[in-house]
């Protein structure tokens, strides 16, 4: 079927990682319930079309790299592809972390990103100890020149922050910063170890295959000069495999944006003003609806 | 609210206190689980605050603790910690979305107990849950053929001709039922001998659709 939410079409989405894409042979996926595939010409050049309903090659889509990703659109006017210095910062490492699958909304995933209350419960003995689950109050910002919503001043009691704190025994209070891009992605800031007030960036960006299910896309620029890159993937994907348990098993997979239907606390100040701004945006797609389930 | 007819949905002895289950019943999720005073309460699966499953949950110190941001719900339903905000008194509205349930023949019902329920003191004891692939059939009336049982006056039970057995079913979703048999003998081996029939029943009607 094909999805008419304009919201959801003109965004900027992630599709692959650059080397998923391989010389001579299409890179097939799916973009919001549409099949495209990409090729990789002799110059190293990507491109990208649509793949008809009878299995021949359609329209060209724009392929454009940033974040050493691939992204896509399926829309005419996409909301711009946001701006992150960081990446361009020569001491940094930009990291990816493989793309998870994880059969849910785009929005339930962004919603995790930004909650720090999950920390104890999820990732216990890693981001959170259940001994100090508390959320201190932070604030929320809506940036409208770029049209972000931003958290900032969070903080929270972490044993074992990322890969380069695994052996300081004793864990510590870790600063966040939280902004999200567009309606399927999103980003922090978070302390990082040995490096003062400079501040790791981690991003994830979603493509979604359809409203309940989605590859997760997680480039980092990050500053870190003692873990292996494969370190630095395992510690990043085994959070993420305990993510994804809590994230398939909520109900309903939409995100619903009626107040009756979940009830927020104190802690979930981004996630209300995530929803709000969903809800101001006029999308639909990835959202519960009373019509749908 | 009016009266819920009762509903068999699973046995009493397979849910022992401190277990959570995950249950579906008519093609909705619900999480069963039992306190550590015995008693068994049927909520709708999914936590209030962001909708996860409770069925993944645990029992810690008689309340329901949400996996996700350890809530922690009473016996009542209703949330009586949020671990982030240890100063915060959780508003009484704040609650699960609970189901009456009562217990009988070794079974758990959901609905309201009538007069058929005796709420006997009896001992019963589970022979097995089965759970059997066959939409279009209805579970009860297998049941009731395969073990020569015969519906009693609450039409939500069926008993052997000597009393001695009792066997409910429940529709999960489209695709599955469940049945459930209890007895009253005492012995194991009768006990295990009618949970190896009823498994025999199942496959020969298995190989029987098959062929």
């Amino acid at each position: 079927m094909q999805m008419t939410d304009n919201i959801a079409l003109n965004q900027w989405l992630p599709i692959a990682y650059p080397g998923q894409v391989r010389p001579r042979s299409d890179y097939e996926t799916i973009l919001l319930g549409q099949r495209v595939s990409l090729q990789l010409d002799d110059h190293g050049k990507v491109s990208g079309h649509l793949i008809s309903d009878d299995g021949s090659r359609g329209d060209a889509i724009p392929i454009v790299e940033k974040f050493s990703t691939l992204f896509s659109t399926l829309g005419d006017h996409p909301r711009p592809l946001p701006e992150i210095p960081e990446f361009e910062e020569d001491d940094r490492r930009i990291i990816n972390c493989g793309s998870f699958k994880v059969r849910t909304s785009p929005c339930r995933i962004v919603e995790n990103f930004l909650d720090m209350a999950h920390f104890s419960f999820v990732h216990t003995d890693i981001l959170g100890s259940v001994e100090r689950p508390e959320v201190l109050s932070y604030r929320t910002e809506h940036h409208q020149d770029v049209d972000e919503i931003w958290a900032t001043d969070c903080q929270f009691f972490q044993p074992t922050a990322s890969a380069s704190a695994a052996d300081s025994g004793t864990g510590l209070i870790t600063r966040y910063t939280y902004r999200i891009l567009s309606p399927f992605s999103v980003m922090l800031y978070k302390s990082a170890l040995h490096f003062g007030d400079r501040l790791d960036a981690i991003c994830l960006f979603i493509q979604p295959r359809s409203a309940t299910d989605c590859f997760c896309f997680m480039p980092m620029a990050i500053l870190d000069d003692v873990s292996t890159t494969t370190e630095i993937i395992d510690f990043q994907q085994s959070i993420f495999v305990q993510d994804s348990i809590i994230l398939e098993n909520q109900r309903p997979r939409l995100l619903p944006l009626t107040p009756s239907t979940e009830t927020p606390t104190r802690a979930d100040l981004s996630s209300i003003a995530y929803r709000r701004w969903l809800k101001s945006s006029g999308l639909r797609f990835g959202l519960w609806q009373s019509d749908t389930s | 609210m009016a009266p819920l007819p009762p509903q068999a949905i699973a046995l009493s002895g397979d849910i022992r206190p401190g277990d959570v289950h995950p249950l579906h019943l008519d093609g909705k999720e619900f999480v069963l689980w039992r306190d550590d005073n015995e008693i068994v309460h049927l909520w709708e699966d999914r936590c209030p605050h962001r909708g996860m499953r409770l069925s993944f949950g645990f029992v810690r110190e008689n309340r329901l603790k949400c996996l996700y941001h350890g809530w922690e719900f009473a016996a009542a339903g209703n949330c009586r910690k949020i671990p982030a905000h240890s100063d915060l008194d959780p508003p009484a509205t704040l609650c699960a979305n609970t189901l009456p349930v009562f217990e009988d023949f070794g079974m758990i019902f959901v609905g309201t107990n009538t007069e058929h329920f005796t709420r006997s003191t009896d001992r019963w004891h589970s022979v097995r849950s089965l759970f059997l692939d066959c939409p279009q059939t209805d579970g009860q009336q297998i049941l009731n053929d395969w073990m020569k049982m015969f519906p009693n006056d609450s039409g939500a039970v069926s008993l052997s001709n000597d009393q001695m057995f009792a066997g409910a079913s429940h529709r999960c979703n489209e695709r599955q039922w469940a049945l459930h048999l209890s007895t009253r003998h005492d012995s194991q081996r009768i006990r295990l001998n009618a949970a190896k029939q009823l498994v025999n029943f199942r496959n020969c009607a298995l190989s029987t659709s098959a062929s």
